[in-house]
């Protein structure tokens, strides 16, 4: 049987401002663990887009996808930056997978 | 895409842009204590404070400047009744919040509030570690007490910590217990032997000043002394020909009660009124002062205050590297951003005498 791909999703519940400062897409979580070092998270271009692109759910090949189109990158190396990206959030607990 | 790091990558790529990612805020003038070496002293009501809704707007503003780290200070910014108002305002804002306490006057609802909007750090003065000490330094007998059920609770809910006193004559034997009180809770301690002039030129605080053989003993127990010294005198780097070498009026500003915008908290030779020209405007108006360019052309060859040929700007002193003067230290003492304050003269030379001792 064939399964769905996973959608990702920003994580529900979770509090961040997003402002966008000197061209940089900054992530500042409100309710953050106060013994949690960093409070802030910055964003480049492209993780300013698949940020942005997270206000609605997502597969990763879709956002790929989206960013090869966006950046002319080839689509290896946006599906490799998108990966690393939900990684790096998914393990701030800023993105998640949606759950079927 | 993102970095752990972000704070200095912020900072670094923001650098040439001149925003003004550091801000501090005075909320307020009053304080209750009454320190013998504050240097705010004599200003309590001086302004007119802004009022919440004055400070909500300021904010907006800010942010939209692009200003990420706030430090909320005073006098004593708790007593604020509107503190939590302002705080939770800054935070909703995507603020990076740092609070200057003299942790007096933490209540449970102030906790609470905490608990649930968790500031970066929360930075506490002690003034000794006892109540006899806290009452000659402060006039309050129950600080200590207070300062100690304070730091226990922030500890017991994760929230981050930071110790600080003055290095003052009052409190020199009582360094080492703060030092200690701070280690066995797992919590960094500075002490920092810069007081100043009141901002009304009152000279009081400077009767609590350390010896520059003080200041030298007090920096010479922290174990990168030499290090420093090293880097200060023997590499000397290039310093420019800025009067300001920190970010103040850069990247840094500073705003009093009553909304006027300075270089630093200071440095406040230029002072703009928000409530005359909004944030942009008071913003723009460091820029000259922070670009400033001394008078004085720096010279090839060393001049050290020793020797007694230095002219009374710093621009020209190759010591400099290794001074601990500032600007708004020169103008608070000097009266002027450039002119050399012989204190800082003395301690830089004690620095350069001990690093030749070590090097001889």
């Amino acid at each position: 049987m064939l399964t769905a791909p996973q959608r990702w999703r920003r994580t529900a519940g979770t509090e961040v401002v997003e402002r966008a400062v000197g061209g940089q897409t900054l992530l500042v979580p409100i309710r953050s663990s106060p013994t949690q070092k960093v409070n802030i998270f910055t964003l480049n271009e492209t993780g300013g887009f698949v940020w942005t692109a997270l206000r609605e759910s997502a597969t990763a090949s879709h956002l790929a996808h989206s960013v090869a189109e966006e950046f002319e990158v080839t689509l290896s190396q946006a599906q490799a930056d998108v990966r690393a990206f939900l990684d790096a959030l998914g393990g701030l607990g800023l993105v998640e997978v949606v759950p079927t | 895409m993102s970095s752990p790091n972000a704070v200095d990558a912020l900072t670094k790529a923001t650098a040439a842009l001149r925003i003004p990612l550091y801000g501090m805020i005075e909320l307020t003038w009053r304080c209750n204590f009454r320190c013998v070496h504050c240097y705010q002293e004599g200003q309590r009501d001086s302004h007119r404070e802004l009022s919440t809704e004055e400070w909500r707007q300021l904010l907006d503003e800010l942010a939209v400047l692009g200003c990420v780290f706030l430090n909320i200070t005073g006098g004593e910014p708790l007593l604020r009744k509107d503190f939590p108002d302002i705080y939770r305002h800054a935070i909703g804002r995507g603020f990076v919040v740092t609070v200057f306490s003299n942790a007096s006057l933490i209540t449970q609802d102030i906790l609470a509030l905490w608990a649930q909007l968790p500031p970066r750090k929360v930075e506490i003065s002690l003034y000794g570690t006892n109540a006899e000490t806290y009452r000659r330094v402060t006039g309050v007998s129950d600080g200590w007490e207070k300062a100690v059920s304070a730091v226990d609770r922030l500890c017991a809910l994760g929230i981050r910590v930071e110790l600080k006193a003055p290095a003052m004559k009052l409190l020199l034997d009582e360094l080492t217990q703060m030092r200690t009180f701070a280690r066995q809770r797992g919590l960094s301690f500075r002490a920092d032997p810069g007081l100043f002039p009141r901002l009304d030129g009152n000279r009081a605080p400077l009767e609590q000043r350390l010896s520059p053989a003080e200041v030298l003993a007090l920096e010479a127990a922290d174990s990168a002394f030499q290090e420093r010294l090293q880097a200060c005198f023997m590499d000397v780097p290039d310093l420019g020909t800025r009067v300001y070498r920190c970010g103040a009026g850069s990247n840094a500003f500073n705003i009093n009660p009553s909304g006027h915008f300075e270089a630093c908290a200071i440095a406040r030779a230029t002072s703009v009124s928000w409530r005359e020209v909004g944030a942009a405007r008071a913003w723009e108006a460091l820029r000259a002062e922070s670009e400033r360019v001394h008078a004085w052309t720096p010279k090839a060859s060393l001049v050290f205050p020793s020797e007694g040929s230095k002219p009374e700007g710093c621009g020209s002193c190759a010591a400099r590297g290794g001074c601990s003067r500032c600007p708004g230290k020169s103008w608070l003492e000097a009266g002027d951003v450039e002119k050399a304050v012989p204190h800082h003269c003395e301690v830089t030379v004690k620095k350069r005498e001990a690093l030749e001792l070590s090097s001889a």
